[in-house]
């Protein structure tokens, strides 16, 4: 099933494998002493910690702990009050999530975002990765140029993530598990270097969130891609992840390997109320 | 037929202008009424350069290089008054392209005080069609309108482009983390502006046309605020819909105003009123745009809500 899967990945574009390692190789982030405050409330407080190119980690933490301000911080979305934000070797702190974007970081949010004025392809081909050759020149005077191959990509990513709906339709009315996967389909459309998975199993029954970790986990697995999974459900981290962090009330309680982090007093007590 | 070629010619108009309004309406998320402004602008700058006996490449040319330079003007104004107040609510910011709209107006004013002679390559030639003579700048406006208006449908949703520009309409927020960047819809929004409120202006004050005169042209912006008005500002197609609906109301309405009057005066009678007031052209052009706009904006609504509630 594996080896399958992994095939079918290397098939979403039809370069030979080694130029798409290349271009979609991770990259590794670093946050240091992120601070976030929000009308005098302080969302996160002194976040630190080093992410390598290729890692899978966890954030776990309580409603209202700071998990989606952190994957705000990462993606860009929200600037930090203090502290620096590292891509690769870059100093991004000050960088947009455009720029992030450009730089191969992809976003999955919380909950599905659909634009309804495009059709379910139209909604995946949206994560295409931005480049000069479609840019404002080219939209002028070869609006069509490039429409056609990203298309077709598009579909094979759709077919990769199990959107067998047809993709002309406005997913408007689709199931809320269809339209996580439309998103994960638009992430993966933009090769991402670093894949920001924000609650990806949320409203999912168990066979849905089975095929979605399946995906996510080839995919990774084959391009090396830098994963960040914020999420509830610790079997979701225990399956997607190699490290976990825990944060409670903007600071992080235990950071390391998934089942020791799982059963790290501090976070049984605070996040489980369950040994693991 | 006559009747016909003129609501189509007039629709043809509005769906042009309200259908900026509404792109600007998606990209900002407020009524940019200072676009108007660009309207009853173009067509001086346009006769400025321009004569009766211009060649029609000129003509051509001339409004090519104010639509490059309308585009710039919007973008500039976007990027250095609108950008900065961004945070306003959308009410505000209504405000403020109000007051936009007033000062090109007063510059306008300014620039020319005794009013543009614009004339076309066209002029008020005509051709005779079905037992009824079509002047040419009804066509051009129909074919020119029509054009641009599917041009734009075609690069909105068959265009790399277009998709972006939706997408960053539909949640900007999420679509600048998929790399869509303000400033490339900044600068599409603009040109299309450019492209088809020249063209707008144009067409409104060109000689033969059914609303000729530039400063006509202002009124008819601010009638096309009706369509606008129906497709409650975000829905294109019912936009383009409600615009011919709009056109071919007000100007059925106008060739009968006999026959609506005598209506009204045995409506008013029924009551035992007797009235000297009599329905005339301000009835047609004013009141039915707007009167379709507010009942529309009661009965959709209502059905939205009824839908809704059954879930």
């Amino acid at each position: 099933m594996k080896k399958e899967v992994n095939e079918k990945a290397v098939e979403l574009v039809n370069n030979p494998k080694e130029t798409l390692e290349q271009e979609r190789r991770g990259i590794g982030f670093a946050l240091e002493d992120i601070e976030v405050s929000f009308s005098g409330v302080q969302a996160l407080k002194g976040i630190t910690f080093d992410i390598p190119a290729g890692e899978r980690v966890g954030i776990i933490g309580n409603n209202g702990a700071g998990k989606s301000t952190l994957c705000d911080v990462i993606s860009g979305l929200t600037k930090p009050t203090s502290g620096k934000v590292k891509i690769g070797d870059a100093d991004s702190t000050k960088k947009s999530a455009t720029w992030r974007a450009r730089k191969g970081m992809r976003r999955v949010f919380q909950h599905p975002v659909y634009y309804e004025d495009l059709s379910i392809i139209e909604n995946v081909m949206i994560g295409s990765p931005p480049s000069n050759r479609d840019g404002v020149i080219s939209a002028l005077f070869y609006p069509r140029l490039f429409y056609k191959e990203q298309r077709e990509t598009a579909i094979r990513i759709m077919e990769y993530c199990n959107i067998d709906e047809n993709e002309t339709h406005s997913a408007v009315k689709l199931p809320y598990a269809t339209k996580k996967r439309i998103e994960l389909a638009r992430a993966l459309m933009g090769n991402p270097r670093i894949l920001v998975l924000d609650e990806p199993a949320a409203s999912m029954d168990e066979e849905e969130r089975a095929q979605y970790c399946q995906v996510v986990l080839d995919y990774v697995d084959t391009f090396s891609t830098t994963l960040v999974v914020v999420e509830h459900d610790v079997e979701i981290i225990k399956i997607l992840c190699d490290r976990a962090i825990a944060i409670d009330a903007g600071e992080i309680v235990a950071d390391g390997e998934v089942v020791p982090v799982l059963r790290n007093e501090k976070v049984i007590d605070l996040y489980l109320g369950k040994r693991v | 037929m006559g009747v016909f070629v003129t609501s189509l010619t007039l629709g043809s108009l509005y769906c042009l202008i309200a259908i900026v309004l509404v792109l600007h309406f998606k990209v900002s998320g407020f009524l940019n009424i200072g676009v108007l402004g660009y309207i009853a602008l173009a067509p001086y700058i346009v006769s400025e350069f321009t004569s009766e006996n211009s060649p029609l490449l000129l003509y051509l040319l001339v409004c090519l290089a104010v639509m490059v330079l309308i585009s710039v003007l919007n973008f500039a104004i976007d990027f250095a008054l609108f950008k900065p107040i961004s945070r306003l609510s959308g009410s505000m910011k209504v405000i403020v392209s109000i007051c936009v709209l007033f000062i090109i107006l007063t510059i306008v004013d300014i620039v020319w005080p005794s009013g543009a002679n614009l004339e076309s390559p066209v002029g008020t030639k005509s051709f005779p069609f079905l037992g009824t003579d079509v002047l040419w700048i009804d066509l051009i406006t129909i074919i020119t309108a029509l054009a641009v208006v599917f041009g734009l449908f075609f690069v909105l949703s068959r265009t790399i482009a277009g998709n972006r520009l939706l997408a960053y309409a539909g949640d900007k927020h999420t679509a600048r983390a998929y790399g869509i960047s303000p400033l490339y819809v900044r600068i599409l929004t603009s040109l299309f502006t450019g492209v088809m409120v020249t063209l707008a202006g144009v067409l409104l004050a060109s000689p033969g046309s059914p609303r000729a005169g530039v400063t006509s042209v202002i009124f008819y912006s601010l009638i096309a605020l009706s369509p606008v008005i129906v497709a409650r500002h975000s829905d294109l197609i019912i936009c383009l819909i409600a615009s011919f609906v709009i056109a071919f109301a007000q100007t059925f309405s106008s060739a009968n105003l006999n026959a609506i009057n005598d209506s009204f005066q045995s409506f008013v009678s029924f009551f035992g009123v007797s009235t000297q007031a009599t329905l005339g052209p301000t009835f047609a052009d004013r009141f039915i745009p707007f009167a379709i706009a507010l009942l529309a904006l009661v009965i959709i609504p209502t059905r939205w809500i009824r839908d809704d509630a059954n879930g």
